[in-house]
């Protein structure tokens, strides 16, 4: 027998009701007011369906446990490899295919992906030999592929956070943006995610945070990354920065890495293949 | 509370005010109390939006399902004052 949720039983047990009480105070009492409101037990009984329908096939707790098995192998990765730096959430256009997380292996401030990196987990962005990283899928990678056939780039920031963390993915109550420039803080009301401290959370952000910046990468079609996190008082506050002027493929320049790029490469630098654009 | 569970509980809540209140006033039309159901349930599906897609597809039934109650009554007061008959 399949399994079914509360909801369900909850219609079940509204529309038996509601069809009684409507039916008796109409043919036996003719009483309107009682009609009516087994009217409204029907109507209420089609939402509880509705509801149904939307709650996960998965118990929490499995889901709970996918993810940190998710997050205990990207950590061994990311340990094992030495990996040091902050990761840059890149849209879908430079990634070529779903929003994902960019750690370059040496600790730079922030990488220059200039054009979209192949669907790989090692990846060049640059032509120098320590220009590499890993691409990672990370929960918000999860939670844009759901709204992938919405096409969230360009759209407002606030609401596209709204759709995917309070209706698709149930993650918070609310959530607030304020846009400052290159500067996005991102409120989180009401976060419903409970999950240890790892280490990795240093590098890639906590679930939350991941889920925000795959949003807002997705959305300003830049390079997000992760400045700050603040949990605390039923809110969790997210600070990001987008590399503006980077959606189109241009990376952010400073004046001696734009010298260094128009530098001719040195016959080691030459030797290495061109980045494998897609 | 999650999202689901207060949309649940402020349209029932919505339901049973517009009852008592109209039972207070000893109304005894039933188009009257099913339209207002039908404007309170529009109203607290889109103050709860965006829900997940698969509740969306069914609550979008119900709701056409209820947009042509509500065409019905109005069409039936429409008759009334036009041609002095009553649809329902």
């Amino acid at each position: 027998m399949a399994h079914r949720s509360s909801f369900h039983i909850l219609g079940i047990c509204l529309l038996v009701s509601g069809a009684f009480l409507a039916l008796t105070s109409h043919f036996v009492l003719s009483f309107v007011p009682f009609t009516a409101l087994g009217i409204s037990t029907i109507i209420l009984a089609a939402i509880s369906f509705a509801l149904a329908r939307g709650q996960p096939r998965v118990p929490p707790e499995i889901s709970s446990m996918l993810l940190e098995a998710g997050l205990d192998n990207t950590a061994a990765l990311i340990e094992e490899l030495g990996i040091g730096s902050k990761a840059v959430y890149l849209p879908s256009p430079l990634t070529g295919g779903s929003p994902r997380a960019f750690l370059a292996v040496s600790p730079r401030d922030s990488p220059r992906i200039e054009r979209a990196l192949p669907n790989r987990l090692i990846v060049r962005y640059g032509r120098r030999p320590d220009e590499m990283g890993i691409l990672v899928t990370t929960l918000g990678t999860a939670a844009v592929r759901r709204f992938a056939h919405l096409g969230l780039e360009g759209t407002d920031i606030e609401g596209s956070l709204s759709s995917v963390m309070t209706g698709s993915t149930d993650l918070a109550e609310g959530v607030r943006v304020v846009q400052e420039g290159p500067a996005v803080n991102v409120e989180v009301r009401g976060p419903k995610l409970d999950h240890r401290r790892m280490k990795i959370f240093e590098n890639i952000g906590s679930p939350i945070a991941s889920v925000v910046a795959s949003v807002v990468a997705e959305c300003t079609g830049s390079p997000v990354t992760i400045t700050g996190e603040e949990a605390g008082g039923g809110k969790h506050i997210v600070r990001l920065s987008v590399k503006a002027g980077t959606g189109a493929g241009a990376g952010e320049k400073t004046t001696a890495e734009a010298a260094e790029q128009s530098a001719p490469p040195t016959q080691a630098e030459a030797a290495i293949p061109p980045i494998e654009a897609q | 509370m999650r999202l689901n569970e207060r949309y649940l509980l402020s349209t029932g809540a919505a339901y049973a005010i517009t009852t008592l209140v109209l039972s207070l006033f000893n109304e005894t039309r039933l188009d009257l109390y099913v339209s207002l159901y039908i404007i309170e349930y529009f109203i607290m599906t889109l103050l709860h939006s965006p829900l997940k897609p698969k509740t969306n597809r069914v609550l979008d039934l119900t709701g056409y399902a209820l947009f042509a109650v509500f065409l019905v009554i109005v069409a039936s007061r429409v008759t009334e004052i036009l041609f002095g008959f009553r649809i329902l």
